[in-house]
């Protein structure tokens, strides 16, 4: 409850998405990420605030038994009536009571059996013990006791299935406590499972586990990795993750993450001609018109599309960290790619393509010339944007790292012979 | 210690007969109020006594310190543009000598706008081998900080041979400078402006509020320098917008900058005058012209080389008569056949060896 608090103070306001329906986006997903995903939209929308809320609690009383949970979404949801001079709802305490007798004795139950099966040593049932006090207090909510216990099955284990099982529901409950970092481990360890069913969609699933904890990590390449990731997901996999993904998550994730660090042959190659990942996109249409908008040089739609979904982009859990960066890239991208096959080219004409201000494009182009994405130099009179002339540079380059090399080299031996110098004087600091 | 009045103490001094003439010169000179009297008799004296090899003498620091407590600047250049390259305890000289010369030097250097030079000798002064911090190391240390901004726009390291207790003191004692520099590099005139502002009781303390309020102007310099990488041409007024200068004369300031930048040759550019007003300025930037093909290009490439090989030779026969020493041959039999050369320079351990070259037992 404090830390989304400490959100609160920082999450920035998004205003109502243009293209967004809760409710079926809500119905796309399964368990607690519905209740999550809801919460995340509720915290950054207020247009959407009240009716995100009562979604996540009416899940939360249906579907889960996380008491605490449910509370916490009252307060949330009654606040913002309140705000809204609403007629606040009443919190079901009948509700609240049963279901946490229930769970005490369901707990109890279990860790009897569990005992049991230990003194009876009968390794598949102490395992299954484990997974079903497990997935009783995941559905408590209590994801640090859940963790505890499917990790325990590990010892247990007595196929590569079962392997894989305690691994996704490892994995599971990471995701949701946003414990990204040792994902990776448990994520290797299910891949290198082998014969287990369906080892495609099993597959497919571990890809987008370990593409959204790249995503979460810090590495300096972590886009390019996501996307190369999510362009292998299978589309057997399609809705069949969602507890954690939708398979349109795929296609907006991927595709962002994509048109963000590949060069256009792998745009060409893993994109567009992968029909793996075009089956994804036949989801998101608006992703795959991005996609070919940027392939065939047509920035200003696919610029347009960009804004048009910023707004969903940032009421998503995962996304919504990135998408500064990820536009970002892309606007940089496509200033590049937009300039590659000329020599000289006109500002205003460019700022055209691009829908935006001339001033603002000089200063964009100018900070691209400062990062070396472009060898090129702005006419601000003329409004002309020219390539630098090579050859010259480069010979003109050499001849000034050797000279500064040499006085360095010069400068250094000198005073280390000065140095060597003191010290045989013995005229050393006392 | 900086500003503690120096004389030269007899009994140190055992050489020159004409050093005794000097010092009565310098004593004249404080008598007199007059520092510039002995300026010259002193550069020509170590001009003499240094003519076969450039040994560091006592006068050295005298001629530094008088020529800036007499402002002048260009007098000493003759000497100091000569690099030290011989140490003789014999003539009298010890570690406070040696130091007060390179921060005295720099400091004149720096008169000189010869930046370059003077972040030279000041790293000479910060790295000298020490057991203990002398105060003119870290105010070197300030000084550095300062002119490696206004030289280069950032703060250069110091040699990594730098003994570690000044490091330390460094670190403790000069913050407030390293802050400023980190300030500097985020190259936001109005940070700077206020970092300046900031520290401007211990900047004046320091005697350093000038070198440091020149560090304004400078980034401004060096943002003018960056946008000739961006740009082939730019109004002024656009330039008065990128580069941070503010004020009713911004225009007129730039264009000013400009001239002084193109006359140091640091940038190539020439100023148009498209319409009547001064806002009609439209500035061109080249390449440097220089694309090292004319012959007078090649000539200096040539004097830079020959400079170099020189230094070579001198760091080749000082490996010779070092791997020659019998000191050195002893230690490197002791740290065994595994030990590796280099390593030996940055071995700041003493090993007991006697005068036979034995370990002591």
């Amino acid at each position: 409850m404090e830390d989304t608090q400490m959100d609160k103070a920082t999450v920035l306001v998004v205003e109502a998405p243009a293209n967004l329906d809760l409710e079926s986006y809500i119905a796309n997903y399964r368990g607690h990420t519905k209740i999550s995903r809801a919460c995340f939209i509720a915290e950054r929308c207020p247009s959407l605030e009240v009716e995100a809320y009562k979604l996540a609690l009416a899940e939360t009383q249906l579907n889960t038994e996380d008491t605490r949970k449910y509370e916490h979404i009252a307060i949330q949801l009654n606040a913002a009536l309140r705000a809204r001079n609403e007629p606040e709802i009443a919190v079901d305490k009948e509700w609240i009571q049963n279901t946490q007798r229930q769970t005490k004795a369901t707990t109890e139950k279990l860790e009897a059996e569990l005992r049991n099966y230990k003194n009876n040593m009968i390794k598949e049932s102490i395992r299954m013990g484990h997974n079903d006090l497990g997935d009783h207090y995941y559905n408590c909510g209590d994801l640090a006791n859940a963790q505890r216990s499917y990790t325990y099955t590990r010892d247990y284990c007595a196929s590569s299935s079962h392997i894989v099982e305690m691994c996704l529901n490892v994995i599971k409950v990471g995701i949701e406590q946003r414990a990204f970092s040792y994902l990776h481990n448990y994520i290797v360890r299910a891949e290198s499972a082998t014969d287990i069913p369906n080892k495609t969609v099993t597959a497919s699933k571990l890809k987008c586990c370990s593409a959204i904890a790249h995503l979460e990590s810090n590495h300096i390449n972590k886009y390019k990795h996501a996307a190369k990731l999510f362009m292998e997901v299978s589309f057997d996999m399609d809705n069949s993750f969602n507890e954690v993904l939708a398979a349109n998550d795929v296609a907006v994730y991927g595709g962002l993450c994509a048109l963000a660090t590949f060069d256009r042959e792998e745009l060409k190659t893993k994109v567009i001609d992968n029909s793996k990942f075009r089956s994804y996109l036949e989801l998101e249409p608006q992703i795959r018109e991005l996609i070919t908008s940027f392939y065939n040089s047509k920035y200003n739609t696919c610029l347009q599309i960009l804004k048009e979904y910023k707004n969903d982009f940032l009421l998503d859990m995962y996304l919504s960290a990135h998408v500064e960066t990820l536009f970002d890239m892309i606007r940089k991208k496509a200033l590049i790619q937009y300039f590659t096959p000329f020599s000289a080219i006109d500002l205003n004409v460019m700022a055209q393509s691009f829908s935006t201000h001339i001033k603002d494009l000089e200063n964009e182009l100018a900070k691209l010339i400062t990062e070396n994405h472009i060898q090129a130099r702005i006419d601000s009179n003329k409004k002309i944007l020219r390539v630098c002339e090579h050859q010259q540079d480069q010979r003109k380059l050499v001849f000034d790292r050797a000279i500064a090399t040499g006085e360095e080299y010069q400068r250094e031996s000198k005073a280390l012979l000065l140095r060597l110098s003191l010290i045989k004087a013995d005229m050393i600091v006392k | 210690m900086i500003e503690g009045s120096y004389h030269f103490s007899l009994t140190s001094y055992r050489i020159m007969q004409v050093a005794l003439i000097v010092d009565a010169l310098s004593n004249l000179a404080a008598r007199l109020d007059s520092p510039i009297v002995p300026v010259r008799p002193l550069r020509i004296a170590i001009q003499r006594f240094c003519s076969d090899r450039p040994v560091f003498t006592p006068l050295h620091t005298g001629l530094a310190k008088l020529a800036l407590l007499a402002k002048l600047y260009k007098e000493p250049l003759p000497v100091l543009d000569v690099d030290v390259e011989d140490i003789d305890p014999s003539l009298g000289v010890d570690i406070e000598n040696f130091l007060s010369y390179y921060y005295y030097a720099s400091m004149i250097y720096i008169g000189n706008k010869n930046h370059g030079r003077a972040l030279e000798l000041l790293s000479v002064a910060i790295s000298a081998p020490s057991q203990a911090v002398s105060l003119i190391q870290l105010e070197s240390y300030k000084k550095y900080v300062l002119v490696s901004l206004l030289h280069n726009g950032k703060l250069h390291t110091v040699p990594k041979y730098t003994a570690n207790v000044v490091l330390k003191s460094i670190r403790r004692h000069c913050s407030q400078y390293i802050e400023f520099a980190e300030v500097y590099e985020n190259q936001n005139i109005e940070e700077l402006t206020a970092a300046l502002e900031k520290r401007r009781i211990v900047f004046v303390k320091d005697n350093n509020f000038g070198l440091a309020s020149q560090c304004l102007r400078a980034l401004q310099h060096l943002k003018i320098q960056g946008l000739t990488k961006t740009y082939i041409t730019l109004s002024v007024t656009d330039i008065v917008d990128k580069a941070g200068f503010t004020g009713s004369q911004a225009s007129a300031e730039v264009g000013k900058s400009i001239l002084e930048m193109v006359q140091q040759g640091r940038i190539f550019a020439s100023i148009e005058h498209t319409g009547p007003g001064e806002h009609e300025q439209m500035v061109s930037f080249y390449d440097n012209p220089d694309s090292y093909d004319t012959s007078a290009s090649l000539a200096s490439l040539n004097d830079k080389m020959t400079r170099a090989a020189q230094v070579g030779e001198r760091l080749g026969r000082q490996d010779k008569s070092t791997s020659l020493n019998r000191d050195f041959l002893s230690r490197m039999l002791l740290m065994g056949d595994g030990a590796q050369m280099p390593a030996m320079y940055e071995d700041e351990v003493d090993i007991m060896v006697d005068d036979d070259g034995r370990l002591y037992a």
